[in-house]
């Protein structure tokens, strides 16, 4: 029995799944719903990463022929990295008298640490997610930003772009400096925060 | 239908060492995912939601869930040593909590991470803010908050007014609804 990849010298049992678009899933992450999550491309999951794709809104009109296709739940950009054991939830509330669940969208370039809950609505490109944060329902993120670990972001806080912030509950401490994501995306370099995640997601084996 | 379920034909390393003896009310949902393990006996009441992942340890003591009560994935309910745990009624315990204490009274939330220590008792409405944790042996009075780094503080305005503890009841059972559309019911891997 030959199996066309063995080609390569990748083991039978790699950490990492890759797919077409240069996505890296990892084995021991815990999807639900996989096909109402869309990657958009070199982004990776790490291990005991928990994606709830299978808690989306539920679309009442059967197939008029303007949505008959999936609904996307969480929508992750390109060279964005989920670290370990985080969960990304997306976010519900009451809505016209039915709790419903919003799609969630991921920016581009975005490292979220380890351990952390994100159940914002939105995070947008470039923004740095330190550890063992939480990112309660319904915050959105702007670019640019910056998280320290171990910070707890209420319910519907809008994080303004280009800010620093930590705490529990989340205050904006800061602003990220001009250089931020600067620097860093080359072969070989250290990767920066905020700056091109694309070398790192190739590191990742 | 046998007790011990033959091992599941998909995911054989999935299943528990041991399935403890379930008492589950026929409405509840529990998902396929949902790890419950230990010896002693697990009651889930009405309209109970376990998410998948989950994990529900009768190994220190038998655990009680509520009716409309909600357990989120990664939450840890229950004690490897220490007693039993009772979860109330429309309580929510968030992503990630673990949850040992000895009971958790009615209307409760636990928010993501937070951890409650063995014995520890919850009164009603009371409300646990992320990453927080409650002692051991900690007994918090009904509608207590406990937020920012260990502070305490009491939520008068559902103590005082009865209709948000009504709304917030109705709430709950309106999440439950929602996600008995949305989870595919497996509880027939964990009844008996």
């Amino acid at each position: 029995m030959s199996r066309p990849q063995a080609v390569t010298r990748r083991s039978a049992k790699s950490e990492y799944i890759e797919t077409d678009t240069g996505n890296k899933i990892s084995r021991r992450a815990r999807i639900e719903g996989k096909q109402n999550i869309m990657l958009a491309g070199k982004s990776v999951v790490m291990a005991g990463a928990i994606l709830r794709g299978d808690l989306h809104r539920k679309i009442d009109r059967p197939a008029e022929g303007e949505k008959g296709g999936p609904i996307t739940a969480i929508n992750i950009g390109r060279a964005s990295v989920i670290s370990t054991d985080c969960t990304i939830r997306p976010p519900m509330r009451m809505s016209r008298g039915l709790m419903t669940f919003y799609p969630m969208r991921i920016g581009d370039n975005v490292f979220i640490g380890s351990g952390t809950h994100v159940s914002a609505l939105s995070i947008s490109s470039h923004v740095h997610i330190g550890a063992n944060c939480v990112l309660s329902a319904f915050c959105i993120i702007k670019e640019s930003c910056k998280i320290l670990p171990d910070t707890v972001v209420p319910p519907h806080m809008v994080i303004p772009p280009g800010s620093v912030v930590g705490g529990r509950p989340a205050r904006v401490v800061g602003e990220v400096g001009e250089g931020w994501g600067q620097g860093g995306g080359g072969e070989g370099e250290e990767y920066v925060e905020g700056g091109d995640l694309r070398a790192l997601v190739r590191s990742i084996k | 239908m046998a007790s011990r379920p033959a091992p599941a034909p998909k995911r054989p390393s999935q299943l528990p060492a041991s399935k403890p003896p379930c008492n589950t009310h026929p409405s509840a949902i529990i998902a396929d995912k949902a790890q419950i393990t230990g010896a002693h006996a697990v009651e889930i009441g009405e309209n109970a939601v376990i998410h998948p992942w989950a994990r529900i340890r009768a190994e220190g003591g038998k655990v009680s869930i509520g009716k409309n009560s909600m357990v989120y994935e990664g939450a840890t309910v229950g004690t490897v040593d220490g007693g039993d745990v009772l979860i109330g009624d429309y309580v929510n315990i968030e992503t990630g909590a673990v949850v040992e204490a000895k009971s958790v009274g009615d209307g409760s939330t636990v928010e993501v991470n937070a951890v409650i220590g063995k014995g520890a008792v919850l009164g009603k409405w009371c409300r646990v803010a992320p990453l927080e944790r409650v002692e051991a042996g900690e007994e918090l009075e009904d509608f207590t908050v406990v937020y920012g780094d260990g502070q305490r503080r009491v939520d008068k305005t559902t103590k005082e007014h009865a209709e948000v503890r009504e709304l917030k009841k109705v709430g709950q059972e309106k999440v439950v609804q929602a996600m008995r559309t949305l989870t595919p019911n497996a509880m027939a891997k964990w009844a008996g």
